[in-house]
């Protein structure tokens, strides 16, 4: 557990540099999202990677979606993703009704404006573990009220 | 079922996997936005330095660390608590200058460098350099400035980790001017306290 508070520090440091480095250069905050969802996308390689070697082959998408929603997540926030939901055609709603990255700016609705470029990195992070089990997908994130938060995977079919 | 039985036991090793891993993207995006190394180094530390003015804060709380008494002990705290609780390993402590304001910290198995290699046109990029930030900001914050030269390296061209071939340490240094005073504030206690010393 102790590993967290650091990760979590870290994250914050990553999104406050990007952002802080993009204020000097080019002003775009769709370059910032891009960034953090590329380093996201490439810890979820790495992590995924690492994560399956010992885990038996999965039946399908769904089973897949299972193990992103329980033992990634349990992995990486301590918690399981809290809703699962599909239209069997590709589209995947995961819900997290406390959203690890989100809680600590999460009294109020002050900076329920910043909260996207805390999704980024994770969206990205969803996005990587699919991809090295070969599923092409496009991931957003869309938050109502924190620390509650929907990612929604779309599934690019070859 | 196999995959469910797997799970428990490794949950927190790849925690630190997590970190290692959001650590290298973290400095791999860095070097892509910067064009010289010695850039990268001084961002790493600064952002080492925000994350150890805030992180000392969750150390004070959940260490029931004390007030030390000399640098020894503080040096002995850094390795043994807070790298232990932070990072699960404990570096050795050597070096020590006869002064005893200097020491050096020596990463025998270092995790942020697990899974890395550094290519060879990033010679001078001392790629654990947030570490130092870490120390120096969360010293800062319980005691007086203290300088932390950065001195850990990956070397290079070495595939995944090779663990005792590397040396990877730190020094700490006192402004000699105000030493005896200084080793006295030394101390990882709570800010006010340090401040009333002062």
């Amino acid at each position: 557990m102790a590993d967290e508070a650091l990760f979590l520090l870290l994250h914050n440091e990553m999104v406050s540099g990007v952002y802080k480095s993009a204020e000097q250069g080019e002003v775009e905050n769709g370059r910032c999202i891009t960034k953090l969802e590329n380093m996201g996308f490439r810890v979820g390689q790495g992590l995924i990677e690492r994560f399956t070697k010992d885990t038996a082959r999965f039946k399908d998408e769904l089973d897949i979606m299972k193990f992103i929603c329980k033992d990634f997540w349990t992995t990486v926030f301590k918690k399981q993703i809290d809703n699962l939901r599909t239209n069997h055609q590709g589209i995947y709603v995961l819900q997290d009704n406390k959203f690890r990255l989100l809680t600590q700016m999460s009294s109020g609705k002050q900076y329920l404006e910043h909260a996207s470029k805390y999704l980024a990195f994770t969206c990205g992070l969803i996005r990587g573990g699919l991809s090295n089990l070969g599923i092409k997908s496009i991931v957003t994130a869309e938050v109502s009220s924190m620390p509650a938060c929907k990612f929604q995977v779309m599934i690019q079919k070859l | 079922m196999s995959r469910q039985a797997n799970r428990g036991t490794e949950s927190k090793k790849m925690s630190s996997e997590l970190f290692t891993l959001t650590y290298g993207a973290l400095v791999t995006q860095l070097c892509k936005d910067y064009e010289n190394d010695e850039d990268v180094n001084k961002q790493l530390d600064k952002m080492g330095y925000n994350i150890g003015v805030r992180l000392i804060e969750d150390f004070l709380a959940r260490s029931n660390v004390g007030r030390c008494h000399d640098f020894r002990e503080t040096a002995d705290v850094i390795a043994k608590v807070a790298f232990k609780m932070y990072l699960g390993i404990t570096p050795s402590i050597t070096n020590w200058s006869p002064a005893g304001d200097e020491f050096s910290l020596i990463l025998e198995n270092n995790p942020l460098v697990d899974f890395v290699e550094l290519p060879d046109n990033h010679s001078s990029l001392i790629y654990s350099n947030l570490l130092c930030g870490v120390l120096r900001g969360a010293l800062e914050m319980v005691s007086a400035a203290l300088y932390i030269l950065g001195h850990l390296k990956c070397s290079r061209g070495l595939i995944n980790v090779l663990m005792n071939k590397r040396e990877k340490r730190k020094a700490f240094r006192l402004p000699s001017a105000s030493l005896p005073k200084m080793v006295m504030l030394l101390s990882i206690g709570s800010k006010l306290d340090v401040s009333m010393w002062w």
